[in-house]
């Protein structure tokens, strides 16, 4: 199976730069998701691969053959669509078979071969229905055996999973994800869908308009995002923001301070900022999950009034006002928190957890 | 793996040939129309070559044509014609189109068919009875007898077009204007009617087209060359000119169709609208 | 009954027209046939006399031959066949060029027809000035007089150059309607361009086409115009088709009752037609309930 590189990829409809001058590699086997909002350029980079589309600029690599003028039909490649493009007309079989039939294949084989893969799939009672006939999780189903049929070795899925319910969803995720390590096929997984990309890619190329915004793997991306748009787009709900601190130092002290809220900084966070090239406005994040609420002040915190709780069954989510600014921020706490609306509780930041972004670059600093 | 030239570009040379082949089965069309043009300036012509430009097949304009009437008499006649057909449809199918798609009275489906029936029905085969009836009401040989004719066979179809443009109101609108305290007729008068503008004015230019180019029914209807329009002109053009001159021959039907090919431009996006309407299979 | 008073205001207007002069010719034609009526007007029953001439009217197997010829060689050869193409091939290039072309196909459709007419004889013309024989003189041939050596074939061509592009704009929308995965899939598993039309596209556009077909089928057994204009159903009834017979009989030769005898024939296929649209295409999904009650 090849390893992709896609080197200062570009592609402009008219002015609109749909990709703008991304880089990334898919190592052999291995499983990468394409993760941003709608328009962001993942599917049209995803169509790049597949050569539908023709990119403006930049170079598409199988292993070491460049595939930029390569058409579709030469580059062995199965795809997954949104919709799965089964053709109305045609029964089951006749879908799975087209990929066969394309390339002319004797009638015997190509039985053979649709058996086979609508075995594996648990589609076999179904190839003599047409795909009007049969259920959304089982057109997902032979979406899937028609692009493997011909044994690809690059599989692309765009969105797969987005037209299912909820439950359906949940339960191909994890199909996809063991087909895929079972047949260890190079794999593109275009989705907007971030509990998806977490769950089933070995790294994640998280785009926002047309550019990529960082490229790792789950828990790099949700631990260490590289910039503001990564650190809210991953994680629901999204990590909590505090904007428009100045750093200053008092007494050998570090802080980040706005009008009416003051925030002691750890050492080693202290010295990183001091370090690194700033504009010297600073935002603050931190995930729901990594503040606890308190009735008194201690070391690294501040203070908030309850402004909504939304209880979840198994968790709660209170929602706070920072004092002294117009921040709203998001907390998980134990059921058993006993709060009410309107209370004023102090919000315990926890060391190693913080995370501090430069104002104008929104770039992360620690 | 190693593609050929052909393999490579196969996209690019289907699609260039695609172009060649539509390029020669047009061809009829665009060397027609280009030399109907041009013969209209010239005096003769080799081929698509003017042996010598002249204005005076023009001549037409400016001074009679022994045994013909006057031009602009003429064309007056055939811009009322276009206009009058045009009113007349465009007012009877804003109101028809928006009772058939939003109201509820019995016999609305017996109605819509009957229009998809009219509308595949052939007009001509009933020439003769019609004949019958413009003279039973005096309306040969009278400008206002095509009209109503023409308006009254094109309105039923033209009706549903524009049932298709009220469809595409969200019914929403409707709501809120009745909400608001309006009665149905003033909501289509002050919130509906504003939004189909566009299908009236593609209703409109259509019905304009189709009176400016009527000929069957002038032809048959019309007698006098006081009430003569432009295809009647055209048409007796042809009968006279036709091997003896060319020249005026183009110029003429140049003069006719240069109208319907300046407000064709502007329509031929809408004609899927007007020749299909919603017909799915 | 709801809105039983108002919407008389928005449908009376339409519906008296098109009583005079749709409604009631078809009931005047059916009752003209049974009388010899001539430029006197007068009514004279003459029961089924009009339809025994027609069974021994030498000229009408003459006729029915021509309409039978001019209508389906028109129809595979330009209404569907040509505009079939057309649509496959457009639809096939870039946009730009694809309208392009589809807008020349229009313009015979939207020029009055006796321009239109203008530009067919003069391709037609039997001297070097015609473009048929010009181009004939190029390669060293003589000139030929085409309406008395091929006049079917020349109210064909002209005919089929304006019918082609009702069947074109109705197949393109279809195509352009079938949704883009379905190709994007198709060149994945490396489909050839005639594979997909064969296997994807035509099958997704087979209603239109039988739509079409049908459609078609009537409007050209009962149209005349453009021949009227062109050859006048000449030389000696060459070109004469059933339509054209009829509107020569009545506005010619003033045989009134004669012509309504023809047009029945003509009204009941109409008819006929009419009536097998309805079942085969499902129009009652064009039909929904308002969703007001309010008058």
């Amino acid at each position: 199976m090849p390893t992709i590189r896609v080197v200062n990829l570009k592609k402009y409809f008219g002015k609109v730069k749909a990709v703008d001058n991304i880089s990334f590699e898919v190592k052999d086997g291995e499983f990468v998701a394409l993760l941003g909002p709608s328009g962001c350029g993942k599917t049209t980079t995803l169509l790049m691969l597949a050569g539908i589309y023709k990119p403006t600029g930049g170079e598409i690599w199988f292993d070491d053959q460049l595939m930029n003028n390569v058409p579709p039909k030469y580059r062995e490649i199965g795809m997954v669509f949104q919709n799965y493009a089964l053709y109305p007309h045609m029964t089951v079989y006749e879908n799975i078979a087209f990929p066969l039939r394309a390339k002319k294949m004797e009638e015997n084989e190509i039985k053979k071969r649709v058996h086979d893969v609508a075995k594996k799939l648990m589609i076999e009672n179904l190839l003599d229905r047409k795909p009007g006939q049969i259920s959304g999780g089982q057109q997902q189903r032979v979406a899937l055996a028609r692009a493997l049929i011909k044994q690809p070795k690059v599989l692309l899925f765009d969105e797969p999973l987005s037209n299912l319910d909820a439950k359906l969803r949940m339960m191909m995720r994890a199909e996809i994800k063991k087909l895929q390590e079972d047949l260890g096929i190079t794999s593109v997984y275009v989705t907007h869908d971030q509990a998806e990309a977490m769950t089933m890619a070995s790294r994640i190329v998280v785009f926002s308009r047309g550019k990529i915004m960082q490229y790792g793997t789950p828990d790099e991306v949700y631990r260490k995002p590289k910039n503001i748009f990564v650190a809210t787009f991953i994680g629901n709900p999204a990590m909590n923001l505090i904007r428009n601190l100045d750093y200053i130092k008092e007494k050998g002290k570090a802080f980040l301070v706005s009008e009416n809220l003051r925030l002691e900084l750890p050492e080693d966070v202290a010295k990183k900022i001091e370090e690194s090239k700033n504009s010297g406005k600073f935002i603050l994040g931190f995930r729901p999950e990594d503040a606890k609420i308190d009735q008194k002040e201690s070391d690294m915190g501040f203070w908030a009034y309850v402004y909504v709780l939304e209880p979840l069954g198994r968790d709660l989510i209170i929602n706070l006002k920072v004092i002294g600014t117009e921040e709203l921020i998001k907390i998980f706490a134990e059921d058993e928190v006993n709060i009410k609306k309107d209370e004023k509780v102090f919000v315990k930041l926890q060391h190693g957890k913080i995370h501090i972004f430069d104002s104008e670059t929104e770039e992360l600093i620690i | 793996m190693r593609l050929s030239f052909y393999q490579r570009n196969a996209d690019k040379i289907r699609i260039f040939l695609f172009i060649l082949i539509m390029f020669a089965i047009t061809s009829p069309i665009i060397l027609s129309y280009f030399w109907l043009i041009l013969r209209s300036f010239s005096v003769d012509m080799k081929g698509f070559i003017p042996t010598q430009l002249t204005v005076k097949n023009w001549r037409f304009l400016w001074s009679e044509i022994k045994g013909y009437p006057n031009i602009w008499k003429t064309t007056l006649n055939t811009a009322f014609v276009a206009i009058m057909v045009m009113l007349f449809e465009v007012f009877m199918t804003s109101m028809g189109g928006y009772a058939l798609s939003r109201f509820d009275f019995p016999g609305r489906t017996s109605m819509m068919k009957f229009i998809l029936v009219l509308h595949a029905f052939p007009s001509v085969s009933l020439m003769v009875a019609i004949y019958y009836v413009l003279k039973y009401l005096n309306l040969l040989d009278n400008l206002w007898g095509i009209i109503l004719l023409k308006a009254s066979l094109e309105t039923p179809w033209a009706t549903w077009v524009m049932k298709g443009f009220y469809d595409g109101i969200p019914w929403e609108m409707e709501w809120a204007g009745l909400v608001d305290g309006y009665s149905r007729f003033q909501v289509w008068r002050k919130v509906i009617l504003p939004l189909v503008k566009p299908g009236v004015a593609v209703t409109a230019v259509f019905a304009f087209l189709s009176g400016w180019s009527e000929f069957i029914f002038i032809n048959t209807f019309i007698f006098s060359q006081e009430f003569w329009t432009l295809s009647k002109y055209v048409k007796a053009t042809i009968g006279d000119f036709r091997f003896a001159d060319y020249g005026l021959l183009s110029a003429v039907g140049v003069f006719y169709a240069l109208p319907t090919i300046i407000l064709f431009f502007f329509v031929s996006k809408y004609m899927i609208k007007l020749t299909i309407g919603g017909v799915k299979g | 009954m709801k809105g039983k008073g108002k919407v008389w205001i928005f449908l009376t207007p339409m519906v008296v027209l098109v009583v005079i002069f749709f409604a009631i010719p078809v009931v005047l034609t059916a009752i003209l046939s049974f009388t010899n009526m001539d430029y006197t007007f007068r009514w004279d029953f003459i029961g089924l006399g009009n339809f025994k001439d027609i069974a021994i009217d030498f000229v009408i197997p003459k006729v029915l031959l021509n309409t039978l010829i001019y209508t389906f060689t028109t129809l595979a050869l330009f209404n569907v066949g040509c505009a079939l193409l057309i649509s496959l091939l457009t639809t096939s290039m870039p946009d730009r060029w694809g309208s392009f072309f589809r807008t020349l196909w229009m313009l015979p459709r939207l020029t009055p027809s006796v321009v239109y007419g203008i530009l067919w004889l003069w391709i037609f013309d039997p001297t070097e000035h015609g473009l048929v024989n010009f181009i004939r003189a190029q390669m060293g041939m003589p000139p030929q007089d085409w309406l008395h050596q091929a006049p079917m074939v020349m109210i064909i061509v002209a005919n089929g150059f304006i019918g082609a592009s009702m069947g074109m704009l109705i197949f393109t929308a279809a195509i352009k309607a079938i949704p883009t995965d379905y190709y994007r899939a198709a060149l994945i598993d490396g489909a050839s361009w005639w594979m997909i039309t064969r296997k994807i596209t035509l099958p997704l556009i087979k209603w239109q086409l039988l739509f079409v077909t049908a459609y078609q089928t009537l409007s050209l057994l009962t149209s005349f115009e453009y021949i009227l204009i062109i050859t006048n159903g000449g030389p000696t009834f060459r070109t004469e088709v059933w339509a054209l017979y009829t509107y020569h009989m009545a506005f010619s030769n003033y045989r009134f009752g004669y012509g309504a005898a023809l047009s029945v024939i003509l009204v009941i296929i109409g008819i006929v037609f009419a009536w097998l649209y309805l079942k085969m295409f499902k129009f009652e999904d064009l039909m929904q309930k308002p969703k007001v009650e309010v008058d």
